[in-house]
């Protein structure tokens, strides 16, 4: 169970999460929606404890990201949506090399490793260096790598991001059935068709601030659209909305300011745009 | 952590020994360098030895009016006096003569009157050959001209030291406290070319062997997009760190000895040099000098400097947002290097406080600089050394800090 506390981060005068609470059960797919920049990866990498909250807190099966970070990441496997393999190596010498950074060793590690080459259809290219894979081969491999260790939460950003049909297909029913096996899945994507056939409950991040949280039907319900996408334009406009009739507001206010700190240099400026 | 050290230590070797072009970097260039310079070394040196032999071909025109000259010519192993052509300047232009030496008719009434006298010599095109030839005769008419003028001397009664009034007598002291200075022909002296060059060389060898692999195996962890991945292993950082810092040291181990092990290639090969160059061949025992507690000494100062210069260069390589940054920083590095190595050999006087020694790395440098000079005493190397294993140690710990940073991990990720 992943639980996140009033989660913020700060970079500088950034900020890119903003108090942000949610749970996500055992057994449950939770979806992360939103435009690109609204930090959804940010909160994933504070949820990893590959960055540290500035303030608030997360509990992964209890554990506090802030205070036992080795033991969470033990328990975690993160899917990151850019990640990169090292090219001399081959699919087995990466999930080798992640077996054993993960704690496995001898035969328990063989045995991990070849479920995983199983699981993902990675067989034919299992010994094969990865310079020169397809990026469905590259997205297998790094799913490989988050799965060695069999983590009861899995988090993915972006799991099925230029994958092709058939890629996408596996990479979602394995989805399915990590949700089967009890495990908590954390899914991050920009797909709303994804979302509404895959998650139970999604949340919709925006600037940093969650916006609402729910099952897919309820936002739907809520919003009166025809399905998700529509539902998630609605809330992510309505907001973009408020936001820019704001920035016009601040700019208007700041043009009043100026109109009557300085008259002179108005009335010399309107006079040569009269001219 | 010492798992983790195993695994990230086995993976970059691993990924090392795959990469050719890392190799050829990394190994190719100090064995392949010198191979092709020995190589070289050996062709000329045949080449000497070949033309010692048979004698570069020299003309004397009218060598019967100074039968002294021609003696000492005759003596010297490089020339073969031969008969004059017909036509002198095709001669030499063809290469059938590499120098003609021309002696004015009037050279015995002139030398009898005590003038002085204007000789011509006249070589082939330029080369090393004709130039071997042109140092021989003017070594064989340096020797004439003292035998002249002791003639002169004695005819009018005065001796060598009218001519000469002020000797200078050289002599080098002995090292003090341990030392590796060379001795030539059985005396103490401190090798000035080794104390300034060596610890230039020692610090480049530290600073460069590891120094691509550091950058490769840490911004290389940004640049491939894989920091990430091995950031959310439980894997210690700490060990992480050190796991690659292992290696560096190992490679940069490996490229001192293979410049070593060059340098003393070099050392045997001039031990067989041919007759006919100046000091050579060379003994290797006095090449090489005070073989054991000195180079014992020089070993240990190494080994801390290039543990520190590879953590310092990890921390730093940590921290660059790519390899372009990477790149800047150790740029700026190189630079740096020099100007401390020559401070190390000209700007630190001969007998330097104490403190000097606990500089980081000029300490360590001076201290090979007096180990090749003067000597140095074994307490200084000692606390050279401490200081030194401190400052390496500082080095692993500001890497492994950094590496465990936010702000330096998430730069350009």
């Amino acid at each position: 169970m992943i639980e996140a506390q009033e989660l913020t981060k700060h970079f500088k005068r950034l900020v890119a999460v903003d108090t942000v609470s949610f749970a996500c059960h055992d057994g449950e797919i939770f979806g992360l929606l939103g435009p690109n920049g609204a930090g959804k990866t940010t909160l994933l990498r504070l949820l990893a404890t590959v960055l540290e909250p500035t303030a608030g807190t997360a509990l992964v099966d209890g554990l506090d990201v802030r205070k036992e970070s080795g033991r969470v990441r033990a328990r975690i496997g993160l899917l990151v949506e850019t990640a990169g393999l090292y090219a001399r190596f081959t699919p087995r010498e990466h999930l080798r090399f992640y077996g054993r950074l993960q704690g496995l060793d001898g035969s328990q590690l063989e045995q991990r490793i070849n479920a995983v080459l199983e699981m993902l259809e990675m067989a034919d290219f299992a010994d094969r260096r990865a310079e020169g894979f397809s990026i469905g081969m590259y997205r297998r491999v790094i799913l490989g790598e988050a799965l060695i260790h069999a983590p009861p939460n899995v988090i993915l950003d972006e799991p099925t991001a230029g994958l092709d049909v058939m890629s996408t297909r596996t990479v979602r029913a394995l989805i399915t059935r990590f949700r089967d096996e009890g495990r908590c899945v954390l899914l991050s994507t920009h797909l709303m068709g994804e979302a509404q056939r895959l998650c139970d409950r999604v949340a919709i991040i925006h600037r940093g601030r969650l916006q609402v949280m729910g099952t897919p039907a309820d936002l739907i319900a809520q919003t009166g659209a025809a399905d998700l996408e529509e539902a998630f334009v609605r809330i992510v406009g309505e907001d973009q909305l408020r936001a820019d009739l704001w920035k016009q507001e601040r700019k208007h206010r700041w043009y009043q300011f100026w109109r009557r700190s300085r008259p002179g240099q108005r009335e010399h400026l309107e006079g040569q745009a009269d001219a | 952590m010492l798992k983790v050290m195993r695994t990230i230590f086995a993976k970059e070797a691993f990924d090392l020994l795959r990469d050719r072009r890392a190799l050829c970097f990394l190994f190719a260039v100090p064995i392949l360098m010198p191979l092709l310079g020995a190589i070289g070394g050996v062709f000329v040196m045949w080449q000497v030895a070949r033309q010692t032999r048979e004698g570069l071909p020299v003309v004397v025109v009218n060598g019967e009016r100074l039968p002294g000259l021609v003696a000492r010519l005759e003596d010297e192993r490089l020339l073969q006096l031969v008969d004059a052509p017909p036509d002198l300047g095709s001669a030499l232009q063809s290469g059938e003569l590499v120098a003609v030496l021309e002696i004015p008719p009037d050279a015995t009434q002139r030398l009898r009157a005590e003038q002085s006298l204007t000789l011509t010599l006249t070589s082939s095109r330029s080369g090393w050959l004709p130039d071997f030839a042109v140092a021989s005769i003017q070594h064989a008419l340096s020797g004439y001209a003292d035998e002249v003028l002791a003639e002169r001397l004695a005819h009018r009664g005065l001796r060598q030291e009218w001519v000469d009034p002020i000797q200078l007598e050289r002599e080098t002291a002995a090292p003090t406290g341990v030392a590796a200075a060379p001795i030539v022909a059985g005396e103490a002296a401190p090798s000035s070319l080794g104390s300034i060059f060596l610890p230039l060389a020692v610090a480049s060898w530290a600073f460069s062997g590891g120094l691509g692999m550091v950058a490769y195996m840490t911004v290389g962890e940004k640049e491939r997009r894989t920091i990430e991945s091995l950031l959310i292993t439980p894997a210690s950082r700490v060990g992480i760190v050190l796991g690659k810092i292992a290696l560096s040291i190992v490679v940069s181990a490996i490229t001192i000895g293979l410049w070593s092990l060059d340098s003393l290639a070099y050392v045997c090969l001039l031990s067989f040099a041919p007759a006919g160059f100046e000091g050579l061949p060379m003994p290797i025992a006095a090449q090489l000098g005070n073989l054991g507690l000195g180079v014992v000494w020089l070993t240990l100062l190494m080994l801390p400097l290039m543990t520190m210069a590879n953590g310092f260069v990890a921390a730093v390589c940590i921290f660059a947002r790519n390899y372009r940054e990477a790149n800047l920083f150790l740029g700026v590095l190189q630079l740096l290097l020099p100007g401390l190595a020559f401070l190390a050999a000209f700007g630190i006087g001969a007998t330097p406080p104490v403190a000097v020694y606990a500089l980081p790395v000029v300490g360590v440098l001076v201290a090979m600089r007096d180990l090749l000079g003067g000597g140095v005493a074994p307490a200084v190397l000692a606390l050279t050394w401490v200081v030194a294993a401190a400052y390496a140690v500082g080095a692993i710990l500001a890497a492994a800090y950094v590496f465990s940073r936010e702000w330096a991990l998430m730069r350009g990720v």
